[in-house]
């Protein structure tokens, strides 16, 4: 098990508070509870069991995107940042 | 917050969050070590009557002779009355009648508005991550699903009808600030149940600093407002075990709030394995990956049980966990189990069994 800490980024950089993200893909089980960033646009991940993931990344704005990641992370940690 | 613990005779012994303001943390009498039995509810419920109208829209059909919605009844002052006939919640508010226009024939599928578009990006090494993903797991060439193969949610236009105003959507701030976003649905005027993880987060600092709860939430609507809670309960097996089999729990809400006097309540039973392998349930919740503000629903069968779990394959996604698994039974939804987990062999929840559901009527008592 690992807990990821997240950040979330816009385009230019800067931090997306109030954005949600929710798994919607596992190869392994996770609990079905949805993680919100804070003002300085991180989350967390708790627990992740190791497997790969997909993960459902909406700003508040609404543009949802999708990512996929894998755990166990080297560092423990998940950069995100949105396209332009 | 203080934790308090009721008798620990097993792990569905009760565990309350000590916050002093919100009434109902007095527990009476004490707890004994429940029966696991099943089977003692009527089981003559027609198959296609519990397919529910759920089911029955999602597949296309009609549900004949379901009357437009009623205003909500006045909740009954002893939601006790009935066990001793169903074994189950007896809600008179639950009783009135649901309209067939619940979902109006929208059945919208689409994912939300401004979702899907664009690109995201990990920042680093992913690359090299993925390397190492393949040589440690070669054999692994599919993700399996939260979501399903197709997804199949569709959207709730219309939340102010019955069940779905009873479905409340929950921001949870943890007493570390992390917040995050679930589902819960309620049982009594003042009890909302949801997932143990829900109400007591291992890794966020144990039980919330707060959650909001918003019934019937839809988009930027809260037909029936918001409040926001600070009194919660769970189960040993949970709060010191940390067992998946355990993960349910109740919030109880202000007394200023009693939603559930206006949203109507669910019901809620035991049944046997053979009964709950018959029955098409409905998962309805607030699911993060279209905006955790909208409620979907899937309806499935279910897959496979054990006496603690039920296991699906209805498609959820984070955000959703709490929400309750359910069916149609005449006028009433009697919720079966308790969503709370995303998994590779099918999503899952937390089985209603006979002492579950003692729990459940001990807080539904707590919030009446």
């Amino acid at each position: 098990m690992q807990t990821i800490e997240g950040l979330l980024l816009d385009p230019d950089g800067r931090p997306i508070a109030d954005a949600t993200l929710s798994i919607v893909s596992a190869t392994a089980p996770v609990p079905d509870i949805a993680m919100m960033t804070d003002r300085g646009g991180r989350f967390f991940l708790d627990e992740m069991p190791e497997g790969r993931f997909r993960l459902r990344v909406t700003p508040p704005g609404g543009g949802g995107r999708t990512v996929e990641f894998t755990v166990p992370r080297p560092d423990g940690r998940l950069r995100l940042q949105l396209d332009r | 917050m203080e934790t308090k613990t009721q008798k620990f005779s097993n792990g569905h012994s009760v565990v309350s969050s000590d916050s002093g303001d919100q009434g109902g943390d007095e527990f009476g009498g004490s707890y004994s070590e429940f029966g696991e039995s099943n089977g003692s509810m009527d089981e003559s419920t027609d198959t296609l009557e519990s397919l529910g109208l759920e089911q029955l829209q999602e597949s296309g059909g009609a549900s004949p002779g379901f009357q437009p919605q009623q205003q909500p009844q006045q909740q009954q002052d002893d939601p006790d009355e009935s066990y001793g006939t169903l074994e189950e919640f007896h809600d008179e508010a639950g009783d009135e009648d649901e309209g067939q226009d619940d979902y109006g024939g929208e059945g919208m599928m689409d994912d939300m508005p401004g979702g899907g578009g664009g690109g995201i990006s990990i920042v680093g090494d992913q690359p090299k991550i993925e390397e190492a993903y393949a040589a440690t797991y070669p054999d692994e060439t599919t993700v399996m699903e939260v979501v399903i193969g197709r997804d199949d949610r569709r959207r709730v236009p219309s939340t102010r009808n019955f069940p779905y105003r009873a479905i409340v959507q929950l921001v949870i701030e943890a007493k570390n600030g992390r917040r995050y976003v679930g589902t819960g649905w309620l049982i009594s005027p003042r009890t909302v149940i949801t997932a143990g993880h829900c109400v007591y987060l291992h890794n966020a600092g144990g039980w919330p600093k707060s959650i909001q709860v918003s019934p019937g939430m839809n988009g930027n609507s809260k037909p029936f407002g918001t409040c926001r809670a600070t009194a919660f309960r769970s189960v040993k097996g949970w709060v010191s075990g940390k067992q998946r089999d355990y993960d349910y729990g109740a919030i109880i809400l202000p007394r200023s709030h009693p939603f559930g006097k206006r949203t109507g309540t669910f019901r809620y039973a035991s049944y046997s394995n053979r009964t709950l392998l018959q029955k098409y349930v409905n998962i309805c919740g607030y699911p993060g990956d279209k905006g955790g503000k909208h409620q979907y629903y899937h309806a499935r069968r279910i897959a496979r049980l054990t006496d603690k779990r039920l296991s699906y394959l209805i498609d959820t996604a984070g955000g959703q966990s709490g929400s309750p698994i359910f069916f149609r039974r005449g006028n009433n939804r009697i919720a079966v189990g308790i969503h709370t987990t995303g998994s590779m062999s099918g999503n899952g929840g937390t089985r209603i069994n006979a002492s579950v559901k003692s729990n459940l009527m001990r807080w539904a008592r707590e919030g009446a």
